[in-house]
């Protein structure tokens, strides 16, 4: 590793002197979870790391008049142990469950698995599914609030400016009568990066789906949304048939990779197999 | 039933405290002063040709204090012995796969070593290479090694009984090929030496190897330095698994860079050094072919294994000779055919790994069994019970087979694990699997020596003190050395004081691997501890007017059966020995054996001598997801013939340690390579299990007591992971009717087999 300096601003006007001052490769850390493997292998040489732990007002789970916000700095496991997390966005709640082992999940944010934008991220198919916003602030400006579906712009690749964090995420609290479920196939039970992921959210109105939400992980360059198949289950009733041409619409709109842990036929295929048993799940009632 | 004071009891590791607060010094927390780190220069190519290597510009850095090429060696070609000899500690000609040593730099830290590193400019000429063995053996493939020709570094034809006949007289013949991948051993602790070369020229290493004796030869050997001048020492060890055995070229290299630069000097292998750069278990194809008779007799059975030795030999002759062994010793068969060939690719070299050979051979010979009682429509474990390997027998490859379980072993599980009835019951993606195995329970005479020694001696104030060479890795040879000591000594383990692994203060011991340890350490405590019992009792006879068949030992007190109060203390006679009748107390116990019969002939690779075998079956229950192909081990059951657990707590252990190790080459562990590159050098992509992927694990242990074992021991360490695999490849063709011939068994494979059922 080479050298690189290091800081930890106490609030964000430090962290914005910090970036203004300093004309160097910058990189932000948070849990470090992902930046410490990166550098160890010289994927990135940053120059300045500007650890915004310290940012405690960035690390909070609310909900106000049905939005429910959380702050970037919030780690998986503060959101494995809230109840607001737990009861109105279970599909968040098992997705964080799912991340990591416990040790990461002590020390990984929210902020930094959607900053770090790896197609296999756990946290984002269900805020996708949920129709989050990502939040940030840039120096002294207005902030921005980007929706998540138009973040990514590839691997390791999103929308934000290299100066420019993200302070929190919110969504508007699922209906009552909404279900959701989030599956997660990992070559073992823990420590697992994602092969496929899917989170699925419908709203029904007796047999009909009124609003359905469906996204995946580890099949495209990011994490996408997939809005045709969305389209095929709303104002229908969901029979096998549906179903069916569901599965066509995933091959369709998916574009996997061959890795060191699937290949790209693999994926495809296990894609319409987690999505089947999404959507029964989730028609039989389940919520996560 | 004899009475034990300490053997059989179920008592924690001695140093378990000491571990899990953080105390235990490992070799890895060994920090002198003024002491350097050690970089390696690895090729960066699978095969090449080295020009010219210029050290100018990093011997110029500030902080660096040593660089090192070959022409700072002396040269020197090492493997286990003089005559596989292929390897140098740093290469002067060729770099023969990706990782290959070609230049050492000592400096004040690690980050100015890895500059140094950066500064080194080497000249390669590439060319061509071949990372597939088969491919390697084909006339025209790129030579590895100059004088090897075909890339085959060794051969094994090994033929019993008459092959010919034998599948002549059979009613069923069946052939198929398996093939196994490479294995990462993933020991806790990397490997990591500290080397202080003195200014007469005397050596002291501080390392983390599984043979302080040993090392302290081959240093010897590959230095060109006589072994009176080095002193090895092994600290705590945190795991090897066969990876610790050899000489390491960075222990050769960081001795160097001491006496060049007069300072200590350490080395401490990354994650990723780890998996780039030490052994790995050797990749096998099997081709076997098997005849049978309709009511399961196996008449004739033949094996022809293609074994991926990578670049360097190291164990890989050995391994290849007892992937040999076991294959052609597991169950009656007369007449055998085994032809073997360990062959170089440009590809990190294979070693020694947990059943040296033998997990292979089972994976192959125990896949086969499963498909000829399907065949058949016999019940696997019928098929087995049928061949089952006998108690002193020997077998038609000429290994002697003197306490033998296995049959206890095959019912013992079946019963555990509910068999029958859930075979009437099973359910539609369940299914059950069973494989058996045999191997070594005390190490083998076969390279010519077994040894290991020990002393126990008895102080002037009653100090009790044994010292053996062996070095506890983990598996707990101190706890159950001390045991049998202590048993013999009718004392509490905890009264003992115990050196060990020191090459200037132990009685030489040949390591710890083969399973050994137990049996071999374990005979010479025995003997040694005996020897001074019969001197306590001796000069106790004399004290308390008794004869010595009359006396009995307790708590450090020797009395007179029968006579309340008639009685003298351990320390009593020992300072009347020292002082009165100035005699020390020291009893001597040496191991070398078996005897070497007529049966054993090297060259036709007939016979096996080692002083015990094990044996073992494993039963696992898997539960597949037929959507991922999925693969859930929901119940495992071990049963393994021991001869007897000296301490039953530790051996499950073992057990328990070994099955998960097995599970995870069975089902995730891959170490794959891309021309020659590892692709997963880390355990993000690198699978081992994590605690929630263990099933739960049922240990049986079968004591059969050896007749020649210590207390009737043997071992345990290697062979628990033998039969893993085999049994959850049978389990997934049980629930889906899958075969799984090539491991690892990935959902991908399993979703693939079901595709085109
Ligand atoms: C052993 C292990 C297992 C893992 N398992 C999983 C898994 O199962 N699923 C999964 O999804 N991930 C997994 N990860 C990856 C990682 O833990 C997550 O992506 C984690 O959420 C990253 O958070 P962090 O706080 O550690 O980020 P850091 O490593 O600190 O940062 C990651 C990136 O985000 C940026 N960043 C961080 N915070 C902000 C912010 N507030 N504003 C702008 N940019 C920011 C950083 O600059 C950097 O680019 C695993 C990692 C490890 C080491």
């Amino acid at each position: 590793m080479n050298e690189v300096d290091y800081i930890i601003p106490k609030n964000l006007e430090e962290v914005f002197r910090a970036v203004e001052k300093k004309k160097r490769k910058i990189k932000f850390i948070a849990g470090c979870t992902n930046v410490i493997p990166y550098m160890r292998e010289e994927a990135i040489s940053p120059e300045l790391l500007i650890d915004l732990s310290s940012l405690q007002n960035l690390n909070y789970i609310r909900e106000e008049n049905g939005i429910i916000a959380i702050g970037a700095l919030t780690t998986i496991s503060k959101l494995t142990a809230s109840e607001i997390i737990r009861n109105q966005s279970p599909i968040l709640f098992s997705a964080a469950s799912l991340l990591g082992n416990p040790l990461t999940r002590n020390r990984a944010t929210i902020g930094g698995n959607l900053a770090d934008a790896s197609p296999a991220a756990d946290m984002v198919p269900p805020l996708l599914a949920l129709e989050a916003f990502v939040h940030t602030k840039r120096g002294e400006g207005e902030g921005r609030e980007i929706s998540l579906d138009k973040f990514f712009l590839g691997p390791n690749k999103t929308v934000l400016a290299e100066d420019e964090i993200i302070t929190h995420i919110t969504f508007s609290r699922p209906k009552d009568s909404a279900r959701g479920i989030y599956i997660k196939l990992g070559l073992r039970n823990s420590m697992a990066i994602s092969v496929v992921s899917i989170a699925l959210m419908i709203e029904m109105e007796g047999k009909v789906c009124q609003k359905a939400r469906v996204a995946l992980g580890a099949v495209s360059p990011t994490p996408i949304r997939v809005y045709r198949l969305e389209k095929n289950l709303e104002g229908k009733e969901i029979d096998q048939k549906i179903i069916q041409e569901c599965s066509v619409i995933l091959k369709e709109e998916t574009s996997p990779i061959s890795d060191i842990r699937a290949s790209a036929e693999y994926r495809k295929l296990a894609t319409s197999v987690l999505f089947k048993r999404a959507i029964q799940g989730a028609l039989n009632g389940e919520k996560t | 039933m004899e009475q034990h004071s300490a053997v059989g009891k179920r008592i924690p590791q001695r140093d378990a405290v000491d571990k899990v607060k953080g105390s235990a010094i490992f070799t890895n927390d060994i920090k002198l002063k003024g002491m350097l780190y050690c970089k390696i220069l690895r090729s960066p190519l699978p095969h090449s040709r080295i020009i010219n290597i210029d050290v100018s510009k990093a011997e110029k850095l500030i902080g660096v204090k040593a660089v090192l090429t070959y022409k700072d060696t002396p040269q020197v070609k090492f493997s286990i012995s003089p005559t596989w000899a292929d390897k140098l500690p740093l290469e002067s000609e060729k770099a023969r796969y990706i990782g290959d040593e070609i230049a050492a730099v000592a400096a004040v830290d690690e980050d100015t070593a890895q500059e140094a590193l950066d500064l080194i400019q080497v000249d390669f000429e590439e060319l061509p290479g071949v990372y597939d063995p088969v491919e390697a053996m084909k006339p025209g493939a790129p030579v590895i090694h100059d004088s090897v020709e075909n890339n085959i570094s060794k051969a094994i034809h090994m033929e019993c009984g008459n092959i010919e006949e034998g599948f002549a007289s059979g009613d069923l013949i069946l052939e198929d090929t398996f093939s196994t991948q490479a294995q990462s051993h993933c020991s806790l602790e990397t490997h990591c030496c500290v080397a202080i070369c003195e200014p007469n020229d005397e050596i002291k290493i501080w390392v983390n190897t599984q043979a302080p004796h040993a090392l302290r030869q081959k240093l010897s050997y590959a230095l060109n330095i006589d072994a009176s001048k080095i002193h090895v020492i092994t600290p705590y060890l945190g795991g090897g698994f066969g990876s610790k055995i050899d000489l390491e070229p960075a222990q050769a290299i960081c001795i160097l860079l001491s006496k060049k630069s007069g300072r200590p000097v350490r080395i401490s292998n990354t994650r990723k050094d780890q998996f780039i750069s030490t052994r790995i278990r050797h990749p096998t194809i099997s081709e076997l072919k098997f005849g049978v008779k309709r009511d399961g007799t196996i008449v004739a059975k033949q094996a022809r294994v293609v074994m991926d030795n990578g670049a360097y030999n190291s164990h890989g002759p050995a391994v290849l000779l007892y992937n040999n062994v076991m294959f052609s010793s597991l169950y009656r068969v007369e007449n055998i055919k085994y032809e073997g060939y360990l062959v170089y690719t440009n590809k990190n070299w294979g070693g020694a790994c947990r059943g040296y050979g033998d997990p292979q051979a089972t994976f192959a010979q125990e896949s086969m069994m499963d498909m000829i009682a399907e065949r058949l429509n016999m019940d696997p474990i019928d098929l087995r019970l049928k061949n089952a390997n006998n108690p002193n027998e020997i077998t038609a490859n000429k290994v002697r087979i003197t306490s033998c379980g296995l049959r206890e072993c095959l019912t013992q599980a079946k019963e555990a694990s509910n068999w029958a009835e859930k075979k009437e019951t099973k359910s539609k993606y369940r299914g059950l699997g069973i494989a058996s195995m045999i191997y070594t329970g005390g190490g083998s005479i076969g390279s010519g020596f077994n040894y290991s020694g020990a002393t126990m001696q008895i102080n002037a104030d009653g100090t009790i003190h044994l010292s053996v060479g062996a070095v506890d890795i983990g598996q707990g040879s101190n706890t159950i050395l001390t045991q049998m000591a202590a048993d013999v000594l009718a004392v509490d383990p905890e009264a003992i004081r115990l050196t060990t692994a020191d090459t200037d203060t132990t009685l030489p011991c040949m390591g710890t691997f083969g399973s050994r340890v137990t049996f071999c350490a374990g005979s010479a405590v025995f003997q040694a501890t005996n020897e001074v019992k019969n001197m306590l009792l001796e000069e106790a006879s004399e004290i308390l007017e008794a004869n010595m068949e009359d006396l009995e030992m307790k708590d450090k007190e020797i009395f007179v059966k029968g006579s309340l109060g008639v009685s003298v203390t351990f320390s009593e006679l020992a300072s009347r020995a020292h002082y009165k009748r100035k005699k020390t107390l020291i009893g001597h116990g040496y191991y070398n054996g078996p005897e070497v019969s007529d049966d054993f002939d090297p060259t036709s690779y007939v016979g096996y001598p080692s002083p015990a075998m094990v044996f073992a079956t494993h039963i696992a229950e898997v539960e597949i997801d037929p959507g991922t192909g999925k693969v859930d081990v929901i119940n495992f059951v071990a049963a393994h013939d021991l001869g007897r657990a000296i301490n039953p707590l530790l051996v499950e252990g073992q057990i328990e340690g070994a099955v998960a190790q097995g599970i995870g080459w069975a089902l995730t562990e891959d170490l794959k390579f891309e021309n020659g590159k590892i692709v997963n050098p880390n355990f993000h992509d690198y699978k081992i299990l994590t605690i929630k992927d263990v099933p739960k694990i049922t240990s049986i242990l079968v004591e059969t007591i050896d007749p020649n074992g210590p207390f009737g021991a043997k071992g345990i360490g290697e062979c628990a992971m033998v039969p893993t695999a085999p049994a959850i490849v049978n389990a997934i063709y049980d629930a889906i009717g899958v075969r799984i011939k090539d491991l690892p068994a990935t959902p991908e494979k399993i979703f693939d087999g079901l595709k085109k059922i």
